[in-house]
């Protein structure tokens, strides 16, 4: 997505409180990328993140 | 056949290849080299309106710039498919720039590093016209491309239009595939020395015959005064299977600074400078009964050309052969673009085309519920169906059966995303491989020495394929020496002519000349000793001597016998010597009574994650019929080469260009990906050997193209059974699995 990693803040507020499930992940998720204006070419990138914010928390959370 | 044929030798040329020792091209030293860097157009359509060269003319050490100023006119050359030529686009002959990547000029210094900043200097100034970069803009303005190394641009049979409109099942689907370049481990390179108006050559090429043929036209001189050296090879897969323009540029350079000459292209510049693979569009219809019984192939392929030349890739050339099948239409269709010059790259059109029909196979089996495996069982070619033909040999339904009982492919289940391993999805899919056999003239000399020691001389070379091993042992073989007393020496062209190494051809061609010289040799011994009244074996007929080991002697009482070097030495220890030149010719598998095509199966399983739509191979079995293998480890180097070369076709090979510009993206290795090690899995290689006694003498059919066809399509049709997405555009990347 970028050449650094960047702080995820809006995602995080989407999780701050929340229990760890599919409904709070997937904000979390939206989150992430909202605002984000992808090219023709890398449009995949956007869904990509989501899924994959959505793997690793849910990895993180044992939920796997 | 003695045991050391097939034997699983290894490389006689590996531990000089590992430690260093075996010299490329770029690697001779010569006395007061210069050093030659291109400078290339960075547009694809115009004129150049005017190139300053005095900056680079001032910079220290620099000893010329060539440019189409004054460059010498160079005589025309014929591209392949007509000639050798890589492209008929001749150097810095005049203003014109057919596309990016052009050579426009060529910057000679004393040191390479000086050579490369004065080109950085030469500022070029273009009057652009608009170019037509992709394949796709070109539609509609396409024509037939002349014949394919022997197969025609269109080929019909029965009525595939009535056939189709009358069949049961009916699939309909467009299959592309991107440019992909080879990526030789070693890049192009030429040493260019003058000696008055002879050449030397040390060129990296798959043929020095065509490199001699084709600078000696471009130059005008006589083919004899041109001597091209390549003695090993790092690897081609067609991009140095023709004659490209870098090399004439390095003579013409070395002619006018007075000085050998070395051009070496960059990484960057081999995706511009030795063709590619051309992009491809392949529409197939395919119409079957309800049975499984195909009832008509219907195949539409386009492929991309410059301005000037018109090298197609037949996608479409093993369709009319591959399934029985009573209607087929198969058309090639070319068109031209601003790029470069396309090129042969593995397994031509073979590859590519496989991609389309082995997919569109797939697709038809889940339409008629059928298992992938089954259906093609259903339409085993007994013969050839193009020709009416029978099949030199055609082992294909022995390498499906032990394929998939090596692979276990009885407990596929066909749903897709019905098969997991942990949060993976499994998917196994495979495909079928066939490469026609080629046979070109090629000459070998073999001389026995009194020391029992023989040397094996042909001008063929040794890409890294294993050819001065293999041929080793097919001379030892045919001598009746031990393997590790033939040496044998490839690469130059004052040897006896030999073929280019491509068409999978080397083996069945040099292999025939160098049996036959060997032979030749082994029954002049054998008559001398009959014929010496001092010989053990005096007065025998020459069909009861048995010559083995260094030694002949009687059939059945080996007792009575001598060795070489005893009989050599009673005859004043000259060697004995014996050229054969074999001038059978086999163009794409069509014989005069036979047809004859290697055959192969691929089995894969793949897993895939499915958030990321990340692919990883899992395992792969290949079962291939490539008639007679001669050596064990080196045939399977090559089968396994051409999987891993159809794992970076599946799963990532593609160059990316800019559309408006044409400017290539990924001219290097981080960008253009090619499998690493962790890409690759287990691959199990098994040979299914069938006797072939029409193909020729050795009975060889050609490994090194073989394990490419098929293979991408193994890799998507296992994908699809994973995932339930079918991607008919290649490469298989994670965004199309999301």
């Amino acid at each position: 997505v970028a050449t650094k990693p960047w702080r995820a803040h809006a995602a995080e507020g989407a999780l701050r409180g929340q229990p760890l499930d599919e409904q709070s992940m997937a904000a979390a998720a939206a989150a992430a990328v909202e605002g984000a204006t992808p090219r023709p070419d890398n449009a995949f990138k956007v869904e990509l993140t989501r899924r994959t914010l959505r793997g690793t928390l849910s990895l993180l959370g044992g939920l796997v | 056949m003695s045991a050391v044929i097939g034997q699983p030798r290894d490389r006689v040329d590996g531990p000089l290849t590992v430690t260093g020792a075996a010299r490329y091209a770029a690697e001779f030293a010569a006395p007061d080299l210069a050093h030659a860097v291109l400078v290339q157009s960075t547009v694809a359509n115009g004129r150049i309106r005017e190139i300053d060269t005095a900056a680079a003319e001032a910079a220290p050490g620099v000893l010329e710039v060539l440019t189409h100023r004054n460059a010498p006119r160079l005589h025309a050359v014929a591209a392949v498919p007509a000639g050798f030529a890589g492209q008929s686009l001749l150097p810095l002959q005049d203003d014109r720039v057919y596309c990016q990547g052009q050579h426009v000029a060529v910057v000679v210094a004393d040191t390479l590093e000086r050579a490369q900043h004065a080109a950085s200097l030469v500022r070029v100034h273009y009057d652009e016209e608009p170019p037509t970069t992709r394949l796709e803009d070109a539609l509609g303005a396409g024509f037939p491309p002349p014949p394919d190394f022997g197969a025609p641009p269109h080929y019909r049979r029965g009525d595939p239009e009535g056939a189709l409109v009358a069949a049961d099942v009916r699939l309909d689907q467009l299959y592309t595939t991107p440019v992909e370049h080879h990526n030789p481990l070693e890049p192009s390179a030429t040493i260019a020395a003058w000696d008055g108006d002879h050449l030397t050559l040390h060129d990296a090429t798959q043929s020095i015959s065509f490199t001699q043929q084709v600078i000696a036209t471009m130059l005008e001189l006589p083919e004899e005064n041109v001597h091209v050296v390549a003695p090993y090879v790092g690897g081609g897969f067609g991009c140095k299977g023709f004659v490209w323009p870098h090399s004439a540029l390095a003579a013409v350079a070395a002619r006018h600074v007075g000085r050998p000459v070395k051009l070496m292209l960059s990484r960057a510049q081999m995706y511009t400078s030795v063709g590619y693979r051309s992009p491809t569009r392949q529409h197939y219809s395919l119409g079957a009964t309800r049975e499984g019984k195909l009832t008509a192939l219907v195949h539409h392929g386009i492929s991309q050309t410059t301005p000037f030349d018109e090298l197609a890739e037949f996608t479409g050339v093993l369709t009319p052969k591959l399934y029985a099948c009573p209607n087929v239409d198969a058309r090639n269709e070319l068109v031209r673009v601003n790029a470069g010059t396309p090129t042969v790259m593995r397994a031509p059109g073979k590859a590519s085309g496989s991609f389309g029909l082995e997919s569109a196979m797939d697709e038809l089996a889940y339409a008629l519920d059928l298992d992938p495996l089954e259906l093609r069982l259903r339409n085993y070619a007994e013969f050839d169906p193009e020709t009416g033909h029978p099949w030199s040999s055609k082992a294909l339904r022995e390498c499906y059966r032990r394929g998939a009982e090596r692979f276990g492919w009885d407990h596929r289940t066909p749903v897709p995303r019905s098969m997991r391993e942990g949060d993976r999805l499994v998917g196994w899919g495979m495909a079928t491989a066939s490469y026609p056999v080629f046979v070109f003239p090629a000459s070998a000399r073999v001389r026995l020495l009194a020391d029992e020691r023989a040397l094996v001389q042909s001008g063929s070379q040794d890409l890294g394929t294993g050819t001065c091993t293999v041929m080793g042992q097919v001379a030892a073989d045919a001598l009746g020496l031990p393997v590790e007393r033939v040496r044998v020496e490839l690469g130059d062209s004052s040897l006896p002519p030999a073929p280019s190494a491509g068409g999978s051809a080397t083996a069945a061609s040099l292999g025939s000349a160098v049996y036959q010289a060997a032979r030749a040799v082994r029954e002049r011994l054998v008559r001398r000793a009959i014929a010496d009244a001092a010989s053990p074996l005096y007065g025998s007929a020459p069909e009861q001597v048995v010559a083995e080991e260094g030694r002949l002697c009687a059939a059945g009482e080996r007792a009575r016998g001598e060795s070489y070097a005893a009989l050599l030495a009673r005859h004043g220890g000259d060697p004995l010597e014996a050229r054969y030149d074999a001038t059978a010719t086999v163009m794409a598998g069509r014989g005069p009574r036979f047809s004859m095509h290697a055959y192969g199966a691929h089995f894969v399983e793949v897993h895939v994650d499915p958030l990321s739509g990340e692919v990883r191979l899992a395992r792969w079995v290949g079962a291939f019929d490539i008639g007679r293998v001669l050596n064990a480890k080196t045939a399977r180097s090559q089968l396994l080469g051409g999987i891993i070369f159809g794992i970076g076709m599946a799963l990532m090979e593609h160059t990316v260009a800019d559309p408006r510009l044409g400017r290539i993206l990924t001219p290097n290795l981080s960008t253009y990906l090619v499998p690493v090690h962790a890409d690759v899995p287990d691959i199990d290689v098994q040979f299914v050997e069938e006797p072939d006694q029409h193909v020729n003498p050795l009975g060889v059919k050609g490994a090194g193209e073989l394990g490419i066809v098929g293979a991408a399509a193994a890799v998507a049709n296992a994908v699809y059974h994973a995932t339930g997405i079918r991607v008919r555009d290649l490469p298989i990347t994670a965004d199309k699995l999301l």
